[in-house]
């Protein structure tokens, strides 16, 4: 199953019934043309309510975003990448829950066909500013069905959802802000490098990814006092924010590298590249890093090495 | 008229276990789905922390495991089985070790141990003594191919009990 814990998409595999597990992630990208810093964190606990059930919650920070969107909304949309722009604050973004749920189980020697369903919903604590959504810098809901196949030492997983962003409100300015809905689909592909046979529970297990991510977005839209807030004034003012702001296709591929240590513990690192187009999310390249731990239940509290020669 | 009265009171001691000297000492699982040394992991760990099992290994080359039993605790294969699927995998077959005292044995063949009974199907007749190795044929004890050979021997033998009944009930051969 090694091969199929993948750094980016869900496998269709849940996690044991009663195994609880930690997850922190964080993201790093230089903003452009600031070349500032942005930093992404988060911290995930999932938990095997049953065979085929498993429930996660997530908390998010970034220094991605404002507290609120400010009073004057041409300055901050045309400004806001610039170095002379305020600097971001660190703070928590969101709240996350998700629910997999494993309905198609096919199991063989050293394979398996698995599919799951997912349903996430989020709620945000800060104003998004773009036309691509994401769970956490929205408030919102999403649903997505999982294909995972998984033949020796190779795994491969098809993601498909549907990301419904709410609205934001800050009733305070009479500014709503909505990004776009959004279709994706996500193309994983792991292979076990090493070992090639197994000659107990500690031997380190170095897996090779690489993730490929679609999506296909809304536009955003943006009321002041009930009015529609137009975008197109940013059109010649910033071609990059005027786009952040429109509806989108793109691709990008993230390939990893993923160690596994005592068969509880795994760390990844990669990196994220365009394709087909881009990302505005974030900015090129995006280097992330996470670490997963499971809390397995043992009898003795001890680590047994198997030997299996 | 008479060849019935026969046939249905050898049918009924064909029920009627009898109680035997048996010793369960191990199990040995063959169990799919597995790829690497996480999942199988997660497998060993559950089987061992049932409070009857004094030792679980799992090759992490063939996915064969190896279960021990403690010899002053009552056995339930059932729980051995539930682990797996417990930790998310499937189980490929279900065997286990019995040593037997000069026990005569054929087809519908019922022994009680220790709470359960274990009924044979299609066996030869013959006598066990010493070690012997039963094969369990129950759902979710051996891959759905395998188990949909023997679906309608067990279906057949099933006829007449009770809930109660079956809920201690294992399917073996050997």
């Amino acid at each position: 199953m090694a091969q199929e814990l993948f750094p980016y998409a869900e496998a269709a595999s849940t996690q044991p019934k009663g195994v609880p597990g930690i997850r922190f992630t964080y993201e790093n990208y230089k903003e452009l043309p600031s070349q500032r810093a942005r930093n992404y964190g988060g911290i995930r606990l999932v938990y095997g309510l049953t065979e085929n059930l498993t429930a996660a919650i997530s908390i998010t920070g970034s220094n991605h975003h404002l507290k609120k969107f400010p009073s004057d909304l041409s300055y901050y949309f045309q400004k806001h990448h610039q170095k002379t722009f305020q600097q971001n604050p660190y703070q928590v973004e969101g709240l996350i829950a998700s629910l997999k749920y494993k309905f198609l189980n096919l199991d063989g020697h050293q394979r398996h066909f698995r599919m799951s369903l997912m349903g996430s919903a989020a709620k945000s604590f800060i104003p998004h500013d773009g036309a691509e959504p994401r769970l956490g810098d929205n408030s919102g809901a999403d649903g997505a069905w999982i294909a995972t196949l998984l033949i020796r030492r190779f795994a491969v997983s098809l993601t498909n959802g549907y990301l419904f962003p709410f609205k934001y409100k800050d009733e305070s300015q009479g500014y709503s802000f909505k990004s776009g809905n959004c279709q994706y689909l996500h193309l994983s592909f792991g292979y076990r490098l090493i070992p090639k046979a197994y000659s107990g529970y500690s031997n380190l297990n170095v897996n090779l990814y690489v993730e490929f991510i679609s999506a296909n977005y809304e536009k955003a839209t943006m009321t002041v006092n009930g009015q529609p807030y137009s975008f197109d004034i940013y059109q010649n003012a910033d071609k990059y924010i005027y786009n952040s702001l429109q509806s989108g296709t793109y691709t990008e591929v993230r390939p990893s590298i993923q160690l596994i240590f005592y068969s509880t513990t795994r760390v990844e690192m990669g990196v994220a590249s365009p394709i087909l187009n881009q990302s505005y999310l974030h900015f090129y390249p995006m280097y992330f890093v996470s670490i997963h731990k499971n809390f397995f239940k043992q009898k003795n509290n001890k680590l047994k090495v198997v030997s299996n020669k | 008229m008479i060849s019935f009265f026969f046939r249905f009171i050898l049918g009924l001691f064909c029920f009627f276990p009898v109680v035997s000297k048996a010793q369960f000492v191990s199990a040995t699982l063959g169990i799919n789905g597995l790829t690497c040394s996480m999942c199988s992991f997660a497998v060993q760990s559950e089987m061992e922390r049932l409070p009857f099992v004094e030792k679980a290994t799992l090759n992490l080359n063939t996915n064969i495991a190896e279960v021990l039993f403690k010899t002053d605790q009552k056995v339930d294969v059932r729980q051995v089985v539930a682990a797996v699927y417990k930790a998310g995998f499937s189980v490929g077959y279900t065997e286990a070790i019995f040593i037997f005292d000069q026990q005569t044995v054929s087809d519908q063949f019922v022994f009680y141990y220790e709470g359960f009974n274990y009924q044979f199907l299609k066996p030869a007749q013959e006598i066990l003594n010493g070690k012997t190795t039963l094969k369990f044929l129950d759902k979710k004890f051996l891959r759905k191919k395998a188990y949909n050979f023997w679906a309608p021997f067990i279906k057949e033998s099933s006829r007449g009990k009770t809930k109660a009944d079956l809920k201690t009930l294992y399917h073996v051969t050997l």
